[in-house]
């Protein structure tokens, strides 16, 4: 059996693969059995040469991991910087948005809240009716205040400021009443308020809000829907799910004869600031819902209408029962909006003077007014999505006037009937264009007919 | 006699407002619409919203007013539309959480 020694230096394969690798490694290594002492210095330097690369390019690749690292140490330190800074800015803003919270919940509970709304209107005239002539309307600005006094009261009051054909300003108090909020369904309002008679007058008169540039006859100046009042109202709702109730009930001043230049013209249906007589008048409506789309209202008014006569004039004056009822309807659903109201009043008969003039008083005929309208609006939006067309709406409204009985009263209100058509732009909610032509067919006997064409632009805010 | 009796009606009237007045408001009257308010009221809010304020004009988005402004608003409307109170706070509450 041969030693180790002969082994590792003296090897003779036992296997003839083995045996040649061996034989190469020991060849690679410069080794040979019995080598020379010069080779073997050869084979060492050579090692120490190939160790030597090995360790400088180390010393490389730890001088590079040096560097590295050291640009990784820079970026976390300014990463470091970026989060504290960023925890100092999140912080500022929590400070800023907790401050803001606090504000808000202090607004929500300041006793006083106000809000300033309203509306304005103006437009262009055209017209054949003999006496007039076309124009460029100025139109109101109509400022509407409310200051509520946490859930307990509310002051609103509107003005309106109009420029007249004189190039003054006239400025009239449309509305201005404190209303007490006693309970959920009773609310009670004293001062001069809208008259709830109805729905146009109350509800639709604002420009933004009607639907058509005029009001219907009978329904403006010198109609017979009452406009406002001075007295004190109690209103509210109730809900009986599903049909809900809304009622009003106010005694006021009521209306007077309308006694202009010593000549009677009218009855004026507006809420004078001091009464004329010691009657009051008494009104109210109720309007039920059976669907929330759906309203139908009753409305009613009585008072006592004092004759009026000049300084040195004869006779007595005395005065006429004033008595009117109405109904009116509203339906409102998706694009539709459907209304029609009715007014009807009589005046009894009563003495005044009835000219300017006039020797003395004489009596005034009993007087009936009748006016109604109906009115259909339908926006193109439930028809189409295209841009422009949907916020088109088309309108049609029939009107009517009629009085019977005095004829200073009958010459005063202009009775008519009278078919408008229009077409409204909605530029947004608020914001409308409207054009509409009325054909106006005057029975007083003394008027020809008229057609008109108005263009209106009305504003809500 | 008819005038002296309206007077006498008139001052029951108002004695009956003094009492009113006088009166603890209904704790429910004078809870303040507010933004923790539930789902449920605000679904109530949103239905009485769109059923409500398009009766008689466009309705508004409610991003048109702030939360004050809306408060003031809708009081002013409850009045002049005969709203029930409930139904008010519950279009308050619905327009100040979308606005």
């Amino acid at each position: 059996m041969k030693s180790h020694r002969e082994t590792s230096t003296e090897i003779e394969p036992k296997e003839p693969c083995v045996g040649r690798f061996a034989l190469s490694w020991q060849e690679g290594l410069g080794v040979r059995p019995k080598a020379k002492l010069p080779t073997v210095f050869a084979a060492a330097l050579l090692t120490s040469i190939i160790a030597l690369a090995s360790v400088t390019g180390h010393a490389q690749t730890v001088d590079e991991l040096r560097q590295r690292l050291e640009a990784i140490e820079q970026q976390m330190q300014q990463l470091k910087e970026q989060v504290a800074e960023a925890e100092r800015k999140a912080q500022q803003a929590e400070r800023k948005s907790a401050n803001a919270a606090r504000q808000v919940e202090a607004d929500n509970d300041r006793p006083v809240k106000w809000h300033l709304s309203g509306y304005a209107q103006t437009g262009v005239e055209i017209t054949d009716e003999a006496g007039r002539d076309d124009t460029f309307i100025a139109g109101t600005f109509n400022p509407v205040f409310h200051f509520q006094y946490k859930d307990i009261a509310l002051f609103e009051s509107e003005l309106e400021l109009a420029a007249n054909s004189d190039g003054g300003t006239d400025v009239e108090l449309e509305y201005a009443s404190i209303d007490l909020l006693l309970h959920d369904n009773l609310t009670f309002v004293a001062g001069k308020f809208l008259s709830p008679v109805g729905q146009f007058q109350e509800r639709l008169h604002p420009a933004w809000i009607n639907r058509l540039p005029d009001a219907p006859a009978g329904f403006g100046h010198g109609g017979v829907a009452p406009r406002s009042e001075v007295g004190i109202m109690a209103r509210g709702g109730v809900a009986f799910d599903p049909v809900t109730v809304n009622y009003a009930l106010f005694g006021g001043n009521g209306p007077r004869v309308e006694f202009d230049d010593g000549e009677l013209e009218g009855i004026e249906l507006e809420g004078f600031g001091l009464d004329d007589n010691q009657n009051k008048a008494v009104g109210g409506r109720i309007g039920v819902l059976p669907l929330s789309y759906l309203e139908i209202g009753a409305s009613f008014l009585t008072s006592k209408i004092d004759g009026d006569k000049e300084d040195g004039v004869a006779g007595d004056v005395s005065s006429g029962r004033f008595t009117l009822w109405g109904v009116d309807a509203a339906y409102t659903r998706g694009a539709w909006d459907v209304r029609a109201e009715l007014v009807s009043a009589n005046l009894g008969s009563f003495f005044s003077q009835h000219e300017s003039g006039a020797a003395s008083t004489e009596a005034v005929p009993e007087t009936d007014w009748l006016a109604w309208y109906a009115q259909v609006a339908y926006k193109l939006s439930g028809l189409t999505d295209r841009p422009v067309l949907k916020n088109a709406e088309l309108v049609g409204r029939y009107s009517d006037l009629d009085v019977d009985g005095f004829e200073h009263f009958i010459e005063h209100a202009r009775p008519e009937h009278r078919w408008t058509l229009g077409l409204n732009y909605w530029f947004a909610p608020t914001l409308v264009g409207k054009v509409a032509v009325s054909l106006r067919d005057f029975s007083d006997g003394q008027s020809d007919d008229a057609t008109e064409v108005r263009f209106q632009l009305g504003y809500g805010f | 006699m008819l005038t002296l009796r309206f007077r006498a009606s008139l001052l029951v009237a108002l004695a009956g407002m003094l009492l009113a007045v006088a009166l603890p408001v209904p704790a429910q009257a004078q809870q303040e619409a507010s933004k923790r308010a539930d789902p449920a009221q605000i679904a109530r809010g949103a239905k009485a919203w769109s059923e409500n304020c398009g009766r008689c004009h466009n309705i508004r988005d409610p991003r048109d007013l702030n939360d004050e402004d809306w408060d003031v608003s809708v009081t002013h409307m409850r009045v002049r539309a005969g709203l029930p109170g409930n139904v008010a706070r519950d279009i308050k509450v619905f327009l100040k959480n979308s606005n």
